[in-house]
């Protein structure tokens, strides 16, 4: 009941938001520009929907199975070997995601801030909040989201001071991409909706899990809504012309606007977005670190942790430049889409092989 | 022949007095009284000088004793028709000692099988007075004083009813002194009053010089920086907490009590929140945390812009800025720990010194050393201005303990922004927030109604809504009596 | 205490890794020169002439900025070239004003703006300012100006003053990349003009895509901003046309305040040019008039509304003409029919399009208040 790592539905919903709008919304705007040009905010709201429809899936999927988390539901899906096999594969996804969030923040960091400094120094500075909160629990992980609403609330307010700026006419006409392209690029907007498998990962260690469900559809309408918001904003800000060239358009737009007295607040606004980020890498960090102890039997102790953080560091350098960062970040999100996916075939097979499903 | 004179000594009672004599030895501040009842039996009374009140002694306990039969003192119903407040008797030869030593006056008679004790104390104790650290405007001006008696009498004085609970433990192995622990039934929450009472006896050492003592052995993160335990010499605060369901901590010979649990927000709360109108208590409030903000954040954002963010100063600040570093040889790190430094020296001499010196410090310190300092080239002018800032912002802190904490933590995040800039602050101010998360008080989260959220308890935290307002008491005393208000008797 | 021992160590050697390596983004603010101000053009060789404005301090120092000036093909390079003879080191974070000369901002200045929506550390929010001459040489002489607080200062609160009252448009470089980048806007710039005195402001450059190819002057921008919409104070002085001359009246006209404007463009591509509609509803107040003193009354009140409207109707078309003779959009009328009428813009290549488009003005005016007197 009241472990280190028990969470109420709500934290979990928390979790969910937090981790699929940290890192994805700040390239989300340029990567919609991309490939449906002002459309993007349709195409984001498309694959909201189908994340909505997802989370319901990962919904039956769970419920079939009472309070098991997905490495024990693969066991009794696919049988010990198989399981086990399965079980590694998503203990390698998710460790890989965590070292994509360590990567992409260097990376931001050093675009944005510290252009000079070496991620050797960096990373360990920048993962120190993580390794704490990682070593105490989930339960202090989803409780530290609490905080960064405060950046998401001011990141809000600013949106509305541009709105001055914002030209409405630079998101007309709707639909002009056309349905094919924007069908075509829901798998690029869906990046943004990546995290929303973690739920099935720590299921067991959530209190009230009636409740899971709701919260965690909410937590995806929430995400869809913001993304939407940004991508929107970013869009009828710069333009698709001006959007397609830039990396950072949501940095870029905290560059842009002029305060009074101030001048430039950017360097504020980056450094709170920097809070969210660490949130969200934070969640995959603890998911791998969680599984890793429940596949392989880890226990948690500092020298366990230790080596668990090394790791991480280290396999963030292995991407030498920003080209590959982005394609090891892509290649790691398409990946977090097949492992969503393979939830999706679980629950089929689960109808097929009744073992360990849950009978009224 | 020893052994022959001991036995007949001996008491039929089983108290040694050869054996207390022998324990008493080379405590000259005991005096021993020998007198003679019905003109031939010896007997003793013993009493410390200068813990009893020696004119009521000799009217109220001797007299009367004296004046008994053997036979009449045997009876122990004249003992207790004694006119003394309280009267025990003992049997054993340690409780004589014990009782001696804690203040009462004790008559052992050979033939009687018991040794009678009363409590006559007269303490040397200073006048009830405002406590120095914690001045309020409109509350009551007193505070809590040394003897634990005292105290309680201040407290039961201000919350009349028998549901003020005090209980008490004798901790230290050498001073055997008095810890009570008060709460009131019926509000607080028994399981975390028995968890603190079973702790606190469980403390082993030799003696508590002040309340720090068993708030260091009751505290389970000893390694924070952040007090885990509200210290105060207030007896309204004390009593506010009571009614809200928390445990109060007394120790003999402090003044200071301690408060538990507390969140996070409570060391920022005074009386005077609650003793003015609402709109003016969180004006209060609000000024607090802003001044808590400005004291950790604002010499470490000096660093950071100066030594890495040079495009964020304003235009018009620019070329003023430019112009006062341009005379600093140091870099702006060496430069904010100098003066930081100095700063906080001259506040710690400030609190050792008699005021009046204290004060001429000050000044001296404050204005000369400043004005100095810029004219020698060794600040810039804006860093006088923003350490003279900060300094006032961590005076408005109300707990000394988080004050404290709050000064530590600005050398962090000073050093911290050095190196990394303003991403040195953002993290700094993650890890604090982490840990302030994972904190707790009593097994209750410390950073309560903020994360983990309770929404009702919102209403006393950065501002303070009206008293009608606020029905319900806090959810972090975890508390069975959740309406402000109402009588539990009443209910029945 | 061997493990305490062990964690001290551990610990002194972390602080003493980060000291020593430690600091690679430091900018130590004292050493740093800001450039505030930076002037491009081109010499007689078609070279580009950098020149940039650092404010200097100091104890024994009389000049308020230092200027430097190179011949480099790319910023970064000159910059790194200044840096080979100035003290401190250059940077340009702090950029306020950048200042392209006429034959310049002719040939286009979209890609010198690249390096500070590269670098994030460059300000997207440096005004682009065309000078009526040589930057070079405004920058030498502001450099002097007895009279006036440091260039960077003087010219912020001038071109602050001028966008109050609507004698120049704001264009930061975030702005002008923006509409630059969207084809169907054009950017304008503010315009100055310099003596050895004396910066003055001069109007509004205009630009089709990133290439200067018109100016107006102060007054007509005001109305240029009133079309382009948005709440603004503008300026305007009715002078009478076709007024028979009156040798004993010397003063003649009225000066009018816009308080609030509101604008509604109709566009109809039904026939063989699109016909465009734009309505200005004006509220005023009027500043200065002749001793008539006869504003109480309604019919002479809206006469003069009337004929203040019409006078500045004709300004407006007259402006029209002009942007349409040059091929500059920044009404964004290319913008509107692509988001309006996708495909009809799509048929059409609409710069040429947009030069025969008819405009037709239609100015309303009311005057509010008209001071103390009637």
């Amino acid at each position: 009941m009241t472990g280190r790592n028990s969470v109420t539905s709500s934290q979990m919903a928390l979790f969910t938001f937090v981790t699929q709008t940290g890192i994805g919304v700040v390239t989300l705007p340029t990567v919609m520009a991309k490939e449906v040009g002002h459309d993007g905010w349709i195409s984001v709201l498309l694959s909201g929907f189908i994340a909505v429809i997802l989370s319901a899936l990962f919904a039956v999927l769970l419920k079939r199975y009472s309070d098991k988390g997905i490495f024990d539901i693969n066991k009794l899906i696919f049988g010990k070997v198989l399981g086990t096999v399965l079980n590694v594969l998503l203990v390698i996804y998710l460790i890989l995601a965590a070292v994509r969030g360590v990567r992409v923040f260097t990376l931001f960091l050093r675009l944005t801030v510290l252009p000079l400094s070496p991620p050797v120094a960096i990373s360990p500075f920048i993962l120190l909040p993580s390794i704490y909160l990682v070593w105490q629990g989930l339960k202090y992980v989803c409780r530290f989201k609490y905080i960064s609403v405060i950046s998401y609330v001011i990141a809000i307010l600013f949106m509305a001071l541009m709105a001055s700026d914002l030209k409405t006419s630079f998101l007309m006409p709707v639909g002009e991409a056309g349905l094919n392209s924007i069908l075509s690029s829901i798998p690029s907007s869906f990046l943004a909706f990546i995290g929303l498998e973690l739920i099935v990962f720590l299921f067991p260690e959530i209190i009230d899990k009636k409740k899971a469900f709701k919260w965690h559809v909410s937590a995806n309408i929430l995400s869809t809504i913001f993304l939407i918001l940004v991508v929107g904003v970013c869009t009828a800000l710069f333009g698709e012309k001006f959007l397609q060239i830039q990396i950072i358009p949501l940095f870029n737009m905290a560059r842009a606007y002029n305060a009074p007295i101030l001048e430039r607040i950017d360097l504020y606004m980056i450094s709170l977005w920097f809070v969210v980020m660490g949130c969200s890498m934070r969640a995959y960090m603890f998911a791998a670190y969680y599984s890793l102890q429940k596949v392989f039997n880890m226990k948690n102790t500092r020298l366990s942790l230790a080596l668990y953080f090394v790791s991480l560091v280290l396999l963030s350098r292995i991407p030498r430049d920003i080209n590959e960062a982005f394609m090891f970040l892509e290649i790691t999100n398409y990946t977090g889409i097949g492992v969503s996916l393979f939830f999706v075939i679980c629950l089929c097979i689960s109808f097929i092989r009744k073992k360990g499903v849950k009978t009224r | 022949m020893n052994w022959k004179k001991r036995s007949t000594e001996n008491t039929p009672s089983g108290i040694d007095l050869k054996y207390i004599n022998e324990n008493l030895q080379d405590c000259p501040d005991v005096i021993r009284k020998k007198v003679y009842i019905d003109n031939r039996q010896g007997a003793f009374f013993y009493f410390l000088e200068g813990l009893t009140d020696k004119d009521l002694i000799q009217r109220d306990f001797i007299n009367p004793i004296v004046e008994m039969s053997l036979r009449e003192l045997s009876n122990e119903m004249n003992i207790h028709n004694l006119p003394c407040n309280k009267t025990t008797l003992l049997h054993d030869s340690q409780a004589v000692i014990d009782s001696i030593m804690s203040g009462d006056s004790v008559f052992i008679c050979a033939a009687l099988p018991f040794a009678v004790s009363c409590t006559l104390a007269d303490i040397e104790k200073r006048a009830i007075e405002e406590p120095v650290i914690e001045k309020n405007v409109r509350g009551p001006h007193e505070g809590f004083v040394e003897p634990l008696g005292t105290n309680l009498s201040i407290l039961r004085r201000k919350i009349k009813n028998n549901n003020l609970k005090f209980k008490t433990v004798t901790l230290g192995v050498q001073t055997k002194q008095k810890v009570a622990v008060a709460y009131i039934e019926g509000i607080a929450n028994m399981e975390i009053v028995n968890g603190l009472i079973d702790k606190i006896n469980n403390i082993e050492i030799d003696g508590l010089l002040a309340i720090g003592y068993i708030e260091q052995s009751l505290t389970s993160h000893p390694n924070s920086l952040f007090p885990q335990f509200l210290a105060t010499e207030r007896p309204d605060k004390a009593m506010s907490a009571l009614l809200e369901g928390r445990i109060t901590i007394l120790l003999d010979g402090t003044p200071v009590v301690l408060v538990a649990p507390v969140n996070f927000l409570t060391f920022f709360q005074a009386l005077d929140d609650y003793s003015t109108l609402w709109i003016h208590g969180s004006f209060l409030r609000m000024l607090r945390f802003t001044a808590l903000i400005v004291a950790i954040l604002l010499p470490s954002l000096y660093i950071a812009i100066t030594s890495f963010h040079y495009y964020s100063v304003p235009l018009n600040l620019l070329v003023p800025l430019a112009e006062s570093r341009a005379k600093v040889p140091f870099p702006p790190i060496i430069e904010v720990l100098i003066l930081e430094a100095t700063v906080e020296m001259v506040r710690e001499a400030a609190v050792r010194l008699p005021t009046y010196i204290g004060t001429a410090i000050s000044v001296v310190a404050g204005l000369i050393l400043g004005e100095a300092a810029v004219q020698a080239g060794i600040v810039s002018d804006l860093l006088i201005v923003i350490v003279a800032a900060t300094a006032v912002a961590s005076y408005v802190i109300p707990s000394y303990d988080m004050s404290l904490a709050v000064r530590i933590l600005r050398f962090l995040f000073m050093v911290a922004s050095s190196i990394f800039g303003i991403i040195g602050i953002v993290m700094c101010t993650a890890l604090t927030l982490a840990h302030l998360l994972t904190m707790d008080s009593l097994g209750q989260p410390y950073f309560q109604p903020l994360t983990p959220l309770v929404k009702k308890d919102i209403k006393d935290t950065f501002f303070r809504l009206p008293i009608k307002n606020m029905g319900k008491r806090q959810e972090m005393t975890r508390t069975n009596n959740k309406f402000r208000g109402r009588s539990d008797d009443r209910k029945k | 205490m061997k493990i305490f021992i062990k964690r001290i160590v551990a610990i002194v050697m972390c602080i003493a890794l980060l000291i020593q390596t430690g600091c690679w983004d430091q900018k130590i603010y004292e050493r740093i020169g800001f450039i505030l101000q930076m002037g491009l053009e081109l010499d007689q060789n078609e070279k580009l002439v950098y020149t940039v404005s650092v404010p200097v301090v100091g104890p024994d120092i009389q000049a308020k900025v230092e200027i430097f000036t190179t011949s480099r093909n790319l910023l970064r390079e000159s910059r790194e070239q200044v840096r080979h003879v100035s003290g401190k080191a250059i940077e340009g974070g702090k950029t306020q004003h950048i200042y392209f000369s006429k034959p310049l901002a002719q040939k286009g200045i979209h890609q010198f703006l690249e390096i500070f929506i590269r670098h994030t550390e460059n300000p997207l929010l440096a005004n682009i300012i065309v000078v009526d001459g040589s930057p070079k040489e405004m920058m030498e002489f502001s450099a002097k100006f007895e009279t006036k607080p440091r260039p960077a200062s003087y010219v912020n609160d001038l071109l602050v003053n001028a966008r109050q009252n609507s004698y120049i448009p704001e264009t930061r470089i975030y702005d002008f990349s923006v509409m630059g980048y969207s084809k169907t806007i054009d950017p304008i710039t503010p315009m100055v003009r310099y003596n050895e005195k004396e910066i003055e402001v001069a109007g509004t450059a205009l630009f089709s895509g990133d290439k200067m190819v018109g100016q107006v002057n102060t007054a007509t921008t005001g109305m240029l901003l009133a079309l382009m919409g948005g709440q603004r104070k503008i300026q305007y002085t009715y002078h009478e046309k076709n007024k028979q001359q009156d040798p004993d009246k010397i003063k003649e006209g009225a000066a009018v305040l816009i308080k609030g404007t509101k604008r509604k463009i109709k566009i109809n591509i039904d026939g063989k040019a699109p016909q465009i509609d734009i309505k200005l509803n004006f509220k005023a107040s009027l500043d200065e008039y002749d001793e008539a003193h006869n504003m109480d009354d309604p019919a002479a009140k809206k006469k003069l509304e009337g004929a203040i409207a019409q006078s500045m109707r004709e300004d407006c078309l007259k402006l029209l003409k002009y942007l349409q003779e040059v091929g500059s959009d920044p009404l964004g009328i290319g913008e509107m029919v692509r988001a309006k009428h996708n495909t009809y813009w799509k048929s059409v290549e609409w710069k040429d399009v947009y030069k025969e488009a008819a405009f037709n003005v239609d100015v309303k005016l009311v005057f509010e208040f008209h001071g103390a007197i009637n």
